[in-house]
């Protein structure tokens, strides 16, 4: 039987999206502050518009929708997916008010691929946008990485017990720490610790690689942030094949690396327990992922001699696959290539990364290691089950932190999960075909919205058909929230068209 | 007066009280399996292309 919600319900989960839309607007005052420093003026009012907006109607909501009614499961899941649907809202008026894109609904676009880090871009001449509109779209994956409304809500309210659901609705399962609380102030401490690190040696690579010091500072926080949060937007058209450098592209390797381990493994390896690398089956199952499908990209690639030396060639698929499996979308090579020069089996790997994804838990996205870990050990199991005699146990186990028995529902779960991931990719790509693209082409740039995976064969453009743009914008937002949440809210949806509010 | 367990006691430390430390661990240990994975595909790559021909 389906929830029957009244007013009260609906009050409740549009003070808790106020309340995340009133934190994105004081987000807004970076990016403000950044317009008046380098004398972008027009953008400065861009600005202050949106976070006004933001600010006042949040705190209007605050003050006209507060109830003491509690937060049950199903509010929270779709607070967390109104919240997801409502800020880009907010985060796309700076955009299209820059001039950067044709319509609100691009600007819609890009503002929810920012916070959902997916990294498929809408903006027209990305190469002469001003800074502080791209701090601002690279400072929308940074909060979106980290998780929008858990970020908000622990900076502002209190009592932690009710918020554990909206952690799990935003797509994250590890409580790291005692309470939901201590655990996204860990998640933001890993991040902003990691950014001043991750910055530093970057702002030092970008400085080798022959830029200014202060342009280099600029292009290294843009880039971490993109990195990091596994978002893959960029500064420049030609992405990382702007900078030309080999020891750009290594610290990059590395952050999106870290970008894609979970934070309960971050907690771990903080703690110096580096055996946990080794043990743990996710890291397991993502870097056996990654060399399988590097070594079929490179055979690909060998095949098609695109390149002329095999450091050249496994440098590029380096990068590439590393980029599509922490589900990132940065790139050293132009994303139309993978259509006319890497042949078929190098884009095909490229999608399987991207599809697989990072690691639970983390800022990247797609099906994710322990899934498909858990799966094939349920596989492995009933294998084991049929060759061995009948009356023997047969028990798997796999290591998070501590080992543990894989359970049948987790199975199932997990299998689960899977079908649904496949199917997001799918849909995509069928309404691709729809249109016209070939099957290869509807898959790459489908399961690169959903997965989060950003790399764009070219489809993705601002004359995009309509409604593959809402397609896209969909699968952005399901894949980032990884289902639940949005059924939730597909729940209220439809009990609102059946009245029985 | 209750008393913290010394490995707790760490724990609280890397975490809140010198989180540099700790994220340094952390990303060193990144960077180092990051190394790792790369180096072994590269010598994956060169066999099969090899076997290849």
């Amino acid at each position: 039987m389906l929830i029957r919600p009244d007013a009260g319900d609906f009050r409740l989960i549009l003070l808790y999206t106020a309340r995340v839309v009133y934190g994105v607007g004081l987000a807004m005052i970076v990016p403000t502050v950044v317009a008046m420093a380098f004398g972008e003026r027009m953008d400065a009012w861009s600005f202050v518009l949106a976070a006004s907006l933001a600010i006042g109607i949040g705190k209007l909501a605050e003050m006209g929708l507060r109830t003491r009614r509690p937060l049950n499961t199903s509010h929270a899941l779709a607070s967390v997916a109104s919240s997801w649907l409502v800020v880009p809202l907010f985060g796309a008026l700076p955009l299209v008010l820059s001039g950067h894109y044709v319509s609100y609904l691009d600007a819609y676009f890009e503002a929810m691929s920012g916070f959902a880090t997916i990294g498929l871009t809408l903006a027209n001449d990305l190469d002469h946008m001003s800074r502080s509109i791209n701090l601002w779209r690279h400072l929308m994956q940074f909060i979106g990485g980290q998780g929008i409304v858990v970020i908000v809500l622990t900076a502002f309210s209190s009592g932690a017990a009710r918020l554990g659901t909206l952690y799990s609705g935003e797509g994250r399962e590890d409580v790291i720490l005692p309470n939901i609380v201590r655990t996204a102030r860990f998640i933001w401490r890993v991040a902003l610790v990691y950014g001043v690190i991750g910055t530093g040696v970057l702002w030092a690579a970008l400085i080798a690689a022959g830029l200014g010091v202060g342009e280099a500072l600029y292009h290294g926080v843009n880039l971490f942030m993109a990195a990091f949060d596994t978002g893959g937007f960029s500064t420049q058209s030609s992405s990382v094949a702007f900078y030309r450098s080999q020891l750009v592209e290594s610290v990059l390797l590395v952050i999106m690396t870290a970008g894609a381990f979970s934070f309960a493994l971050h907690y771990q390896l903080w703690q110096g327990r580096r055996r946990e690398l080794l043990a743990n089956t996710e890291t397991r199952t993502v870097f056996l992922s990654t060399l399988l499908l590097l070594a079929i990209a490179s055979l690909g690639l060998a095949r098609t001699e695109t390149f002329t030396g095999f450091f050249e060639m496994y440098r590029h698929t380096l990068f590439q696959v590393v980029s599509a499996h922490t589900t990132t979308g940065l790139a050293t090579v132009p994303g139309r290539l993978f259509v006319t020069d890497w042949g078929a089996l190098a884009p095909a790997s490229i999608v399987a990364a991207m599809a697989i994804g990072g690691m639970a838990g983390s800022t990247a996205g797609g099906i994710k290691g322990i899934r498909l870990g858990v799966v094939l050990k349920g596989l492995k199991a009933d294998v084991r089950r049929v060759l061995l005699p009948e009356n023997a146990v047969v028990m798997e186990t796999y290591h998070a932190g501590v080992r543990k028995i894989v359970q049948g529902p987790q199975v199932r779960d997990a299998a689960l999960l899977l079908l649904l991931w496949l199917g997001l990719y799918l849909v995509g790509a069928l309404v691709g075909l729809f249109y016209g693209y070939p099957l290869e082409l509807s898959l790459f740039e489908s399961t690169a919205a959903a997965s989060s995976g950003g790399l764009s064969i070219g489809i993705v453009r601002p004359d995009l058909e309509t409604p593959l743009k809402l397609v896209y914008i969909a699968q952005m937002m399901v894949g980032r929230l990884e289902f639940i949440a949005v059924f939730a809210l597909i729940g209220y949806a439809v009990s609102v068209v059946r009245g029985k509010v | 007066m209750s008393t913290t367990p010394p490995g707790k006691r760490r724990l609280r430390d890397v975490v809140d009280e010198h989180p540099f430390q700790g994220g340094l661990t952390g990303i060193l240990l990144v960077a180092l399996a990051t190394l790792a994975m790369a180096v072994v595909a590269a010598g994956l790559v060169g066999v099969m292309l090899l076997v290849a021909g």
